[in-house]
């Protein structure tokens, strides 16, 4: 038999796991609208997001008790789940031919190019 | 076309199979629902049917309900698309026809005899002719062989069509993945005694199907879609599907670990899956990061606001049914307690629904549309509550119904699981836990919510359109660049000056 | 690759993606093949590595112990203990397991059942269903067996829940087989899943020289069982009522 607690354990780390891709989405998401309006308080909450990652991290490993390789594995997912989302973002930009930021098209132009270039997907 | 009315006739061969196919699905969607319905009340009440429609003959036929008209919600989408993107019309029209009838009529007798004979006795036989006893692919052996002849057919089809107009970069990784699909499938179709081998290449089918290859899939007919109906550029479109075979490949070909932790596989597949698989909400998040991106650029003045708010619902929905449910349970230490629960229940539900039934609606509506002599199906529908009921009812009644087989999982996980010891008692105090029983209740109610939301979106099915004669709304053409034969720089370049 | 008046990085130009999108694919799908043949390997039954057992297994006394150093639950073959008394050769026992494993693919228990944990889960999970305490004890368990999958319906241990197993109409020769097959099964090292299973008390897993030191560590763990009560049930299913007194704490429904 398993202790109770360890049960408990497992199923904390489990739904920590999932807030943690949760708050991993937050980040992405606030990430790219802090791009889109330039918004400080999006960047903000983009962060804060990564924080709470970081905290369920911690507190997933902490739960799971990992150690070695799995403790290695949660350093590795931190990094990806930092990376990845500000690769495509810029990613995004750079495939749409934007090399910085957004609005940059002048204004005033509405041909069919311009339509174009902002009605992708 | 006549705006409003069914303009059957004047669709395209290709596009008139597409509709067969679309309707065989949702007939085969409503089966499936019923079914579970049945599997989810023999829960609530073991002796409903017993020994007439055990549960194991229900699930059955819920799940495989399930890959069918999934499969044949794919096949209807590459029909409705593979003209349009080749540029000449369907190669093998008389043999694409055939092949639906023969793959229906296939599908009809194994379900019936699911049904009426539903078992035989121990022997090779019987996996030849009756059932071949492992969780979704369970149909017999001939039905296999019948399956793979209609897909070789059907591949015939739909290559032979690109080879005949023009290649463009999602119909080469379409073919491709096809190709892949295809393969897998018969890596389910040997009988082997030993079981930790027999499992081990039925994950390839299962997993390798829904976590890598029906993703990429999905991920074509949609960079077609978003092409045609927002008028995405071909080139993003294409440069943005690359990066998501690339990402998709790369964590879930080798997330497929997270089958081998207790399967009597070597020890290195608990480090493998955990970590691949750990990965695999990664594309997830880059597909939502990137439909932030088109969204704040575009302001979604969609031509089809149903099918615009499924494909939404298909982001989300795979991000948390797949990406997040999914993860809660895929390293090993975990897995231990919830492997073979109700947990894995819930997620199989959330994500199934979640990233393939969405991807299909939305793609049933667009075709609606044109059915409907491209009719107007922006806001202000007539009727309009319909599609947003049945949205709603849907997806109320998975959610609701996945929470409950979460709580349950956690219930069975913790009785049975870690303090029982996972023995047969052990297994029965958690079927009994209150919460557990609760639980099962709950999804009843869902199911049934669900249900309510199926019919009243078959009803919408029928009738969203009909009689409006507002035409659609353009999408601006000049956004559309047809790919040129062999070469897309070159229609890019035409495209972009 | 770059268009007139849009500029793109290389790193996000269309012919990178697909170059990327074909070597992981190739990649990853070559080191899936990799590791397949050598898990193939391993995973024979009988092989050296001891994972997936050789099916004359079925002729020993099968344990699932902790192992210390692994820090998990391994099955242990122990010492020569035949089903059904009657000891056969590996191509005998094959063919019998055979034949089990294609009883339950005919009769579809998967649907119901979870088997190494995948399958469903409106019935007990099956990975261990030979230790399962429930059979009372070593010299009970087949002839239970028997009796249960002879007749599930009325041997039925509902605990309450009222879910009982339809009867499979199985013939004399497929519940022997499924047995065995069952017995194998509960051999495969499955990385200690299930956890904290408690096997039924048995005799020694070790060869010991005279059966008197007996009780193996493995053993000494699992506490006595309860020895069979009454059966608590109105109709009282005449084969099984020694596992069902000695386990049900609720009666049958
Ligand atoms: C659309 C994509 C997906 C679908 C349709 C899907 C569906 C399913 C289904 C139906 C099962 C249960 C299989 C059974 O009957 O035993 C399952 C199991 C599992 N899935 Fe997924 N899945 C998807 C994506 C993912 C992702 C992205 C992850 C990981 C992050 C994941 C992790 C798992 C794990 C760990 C299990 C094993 C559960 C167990 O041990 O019982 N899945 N999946
Ligand atoms: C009316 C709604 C539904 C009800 C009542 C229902 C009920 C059930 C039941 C009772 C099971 C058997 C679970 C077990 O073995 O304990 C099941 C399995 C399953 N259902 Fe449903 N279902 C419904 C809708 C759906 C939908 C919409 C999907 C997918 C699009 C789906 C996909 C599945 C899958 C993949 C499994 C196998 C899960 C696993 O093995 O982990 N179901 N369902
Ligand atoms: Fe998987």
């Amino acid at each position: 038999m398993v202790e109770p607690e360890v049960i408990h354990r497992v199923a904390g780390a489990a739904l920590l796991g999932g807030v943690m891709v949760l708050f991993g989405a937050g980040y992405a998401i606030f990430h790219a609208l802090a791009g889109l309006t330039g918004s400080r308080g999006m960047a903000g909450a983009s962060i804060l997001s990564y924080g709470l990652l970081c905290c369920c991290a911690v507190g997933f490993a902490a739960l799971l008790q990992l150690a070695d390789w799995w403790l290695a594995l949660m350093g590795l997912l931190l990094i990806g789940y930092f990376v990845v989302p500000r690769f495509i973002w810029k990613l995004s930009l750079a495939v749409h031919g934007e090399s910085s930021h957004i609005n940059n098209e002048t204004p005033g132009q509405a041909t069919a190019k311009d339509m174009e270039a902002s009605r992708h997907e | 076309m006549k705006i409003g009315k069914i303009n059957y006739s004047e669709l395209s061969t290709a596009q008139k199979l597409s509709v067969k196919y679309f309707t065989v699905a949702m007939v085969l969607f409503l089966a499936q629902l019923i079914f579970g319905l049945v599997a989810a009340w023999q829960f609530l009440a073991p002796d409903f049917l017993f020994e007439v429609l055990d549960f194991n003959v229900n699930r059955m036929v819920h799940i495989n309900a399930m890959v069918v008209w999934m499969l044949y919600g794919f096949i209807g989408a590459i029909f409705w698309l593979v003209e349009d993107e080749s540029g000449v019309p369907l190669v093998g029209a008389w043999l694409a026809n055939a092949t639906f009838y023969v793959l229906t009529v296939a599908v009809t007798i194994v379900v019936l005899v699911y049904l009426f004979v539903q078992s035989g006795p121990g022997d090779a036989w019987t996996l030849w002719l009756i059932n071949e006893g492992r969780e979704y692919i369970e149909a017999p052996r001939w039905a296999d062989i019948g399956i793979v002849i209609c897909m070789v057919a059907f591949f015939y089809n739909v290559a032979g069509t690109f080879v005949a107009g023009r290649w463009s970069g999602i119909s080469g990784v379409l073919v491709l993945d096809l190709v892949a699909l295809a393969g897998l499938y018969l890596a389910g179709m040997f009988y082997t005694t030993n079981l930790p081998m027999d499992q081990y290449w039925w994950w390839w089918v299962i997993h390798l199907w829904v976590e890598a290859t029906w993703e990429v899939l999905v991920g074509c007919i949609m960079a077609w879609g978003l092409i045609k109906t927002l008028g995405a550029r071909r080139r993003i479109v294409t440069t943005w599907l690359y990066v998501e075979v690339a990402l998709m490949f790369g964590s879930g070909i080798l997330g497929l670990g997270h089958h081998y932790f207790w399967i009597g596989t070597p020890e290195y597949w608990l480090g493998i899956g955990g970590f691949f698989s750990a990965l695999e909400p990664v594309p997830l998040v880059a597909m939502v990061v990137h439909a932030v991106y088109d969204a704040g650029r575009h302001s979604f003045r969609s031509s089809n606001h149903p099918a615009l708010a499924w494909l939404i619902a298909h982001a989300f929905g795979n991000f948390i049914g797949a990406g997040v449910f999914g993860f809660m349970q895929t390293l090993p230490q975990i897995n231990m307690f919830t492997h073979g629960t109700q947990w894995s229940s819930s997620h199989g539900h959330l994500a199934f629904f979640g990233a393939y039934t969405t991807i299909i609606v939305a793609f049933i509506y667009l075709t609606i549309q044109r059915l409907r002599g491209d009719v107007w199906m922006s806001g202000d529908l007539h009727g309009g509550w319909r599609w947003k009921w049945s949205l709603g009812l849907l997806h109320v009644g998975m959610v609701g119904m996945s929470m409950a087989l979460l709580i349950a999982g956690y219930e069975q996980s913790f009785i049975e699981r870690a303090m029982g010891g996972s023995t047969w008692q052990a297994y029965f105090d958690g079927q009994t836990q209150p919460w557990f029983i609760q639980a099962m209740w709950w999804r009843m109610i869902f199911g049934v919510i669900m249900t309510v939301g199926l019919v009243l979106l078959l009803v919408d099915f029928v009738k969203i359109g009909a009689g409006d004669d507002r035409p659609i709304r353009a999408v601006p053409s000049e956004a559309i660049p047809e790919p040129e034969a062999q070469s897309e720089e070159l229609a890019e370049a035409a495209a972009g000056s | 690759m770059s268009e007139p008046g849009i500029p793109t990085e290389w790193w996000a130009s269309e012919n990178f993606w697909r170059k990327c999108a074909i070597f992981v694919t190739g990649f990853m799908a070559l080191v899936l093949v990799l590791l397949t043949f050598h898990t193939l390997t391993v995973i024979e039954a009988g092989s050296e590595a001891g994972r997936v057992p050789a099916y004359s297994v079925i002729n020993h006394r099968i344990g699932y112990v902790m192992d210390d150093e692994k820090r998990r639950m391994m099955p242990v073959i122990g010492p020569k203990a035949p089903l059904f008394g009657e000891e056969l050769t590996e191509a005998e026992a094959m063919a019998l397991v055979d034949h089990g494993k294609l009883t339950v693919q005919a009769r579809n228990c998967m649907n119901c059942h979870t088997i190494l944990g995948n399958g469903a889960y409106y019935a007990p999970d099956l990975t261990k269903a030979w230790l399962d305490p429930g059979w009372g004890n070593e010299q009970a368990r087949e002839l239970l067996m028997t009796m249960f999958l002879k007749d599930p319906p009325t041997n039925a241990r509902t605990f309450g829940t009222g879910r009982r197993m339809p009867n499979q109409e199985l013939t004399d020769a497929e519940v022997r087989a499924v047995i065995a097959y069952l017995k194998w099964m509960s051999a495969i090292d499955t990385n200690g899943f299930p956890s904290g299973f408690k096997p039924l008390p048995q005799g020694p897993l070790t060869e010991a020289p005279q059966s008197q030191s007996g009780a193996s560590h493995a053993l000494g763990t699992s506490p006595p069982l309860a020895q069979p009560r009454r059966p608590s049930t109105k109709s009282p299913p005449p084969l099984a009522s020694a596992p069902a007194a000695g386990l049900s704490m609720r009666g049958a429904t």
